[in-house]
């Protein structure tokens, strides 16, 4: 019995041990995993690339934290937003007025705006590794690196620009509905 | 002999007791006259709350950025060396 117990605690132990390693695995989108990647970063002999590196490998992670959260805030405030549209266009159906077409595209505006968190909850999450092989290959490791993070993020602001003009398109359908003209449009 | 190491030891042991002892006075402090609280000035943002269709449309325009292109375009010239 007690051996049994012995055996439970060990294995219990063994796992909490082990389930940073395999979050860390699920993540991780390069060849290497971060451990590697240290390993390699300290056996370049060039000072000053292994700087450049290591520098590239902290500005990806640090541009991606950067960008995710301002993205994630812009999507509160377009939701906010078009929770307020939906509100007015409620008050204005009192009225007896027609808004079929705005429930529309409010419906089509509350899918984009989730599928845009999903993506950039996924984008937070992930981690770009340079795959370091040789110190002649480090130039193009770091390009694929920083490529392949720059296709992530942009079509993470994709999703966001898309959230926006789906809400955008309510906006329209309601000032249509109440007569009014949207003025100063950016997109 | 004996005796002046009694003594030596008397008298440190006299100094350490007293240091040990000794309590710091208390910290005069002069309370410095701070100015009055400014009245917070609450500044009503006209259309935070606003239903209008164009203070809307203002507020979606303030979530528009570049996307983080200017960072990526910074990364591609860090990267130059390698």
């Amino acid at each position: 019995m007690k051996k049994l117990t012995s055996l439970l605690c060990l294995l219990a132990l063994t796992l909490i041990v082990a389930s940073p390693v395999f979050a860390e695995t699920a993540t991780r989108s390069g060849k290497m995993n971060r451990e590697e990647f240290r390993t390699r970063l300290f056996a370049i002999r060039d000072e000053k690339k292994k700087a450049i590196v290591e520098r590239i490998d902290q500005r990806i992670a640090q541009i991606n934290a950067n960008r995710t959260g301002i993205m994630t805030r812009h999507l509160t405030k377009i939701e906010e937003i078009l929770d307020r549209i939906e509100a007015r266009a409620l008050e204005v159906e009192k009225t007896g007025k027609e808004i079929s077409a705005v429930k529309t595209a409010i419906a089509t505006a509350r899918t984009a705006i989730a599928t845009a968190k999903t993506t950039v909850t996924t984008q937070a999450a992930k981690i770009y590794t340079i795959d370091i092989t040789t110190e002649d290959k480090l130039g193009s490791a770091a390009s694929a690196a920083r490529t392949a993070f720059a296709k992530d993020l942009q079509a993470a602001h994709q999703t966001v620009v898309t959230a926006r003009k789906s809400v955008r398109d309510v906006l329209k359908a309601l000032a249509n509905v109440v007569g009014e003209k949207l003025t100063n449009t950016v997109e | 002999m004996k005796i002046k190491t009694a003594t030596l030891l008397a008298i440190s042991s006299a100094f350490f007791l007293s240091a040990c002892s000794y309590t710091q006075p208390a910290a005069t402090t002069t309370a410095t006259p701070t100015a009055a609280a400014p009245t917070p000035i609450v500044t009503a943002s006209p259309t935070s709350a606003s239903t209008n269709v164009n203070d809307l449309n203002a507020q979606l325009n303030a979530t528009v950025d570049d996307g983080g292109q200017a960072d990526l375009n910074q990364l591609q010239k860090d990267a130059t060396g390698l």
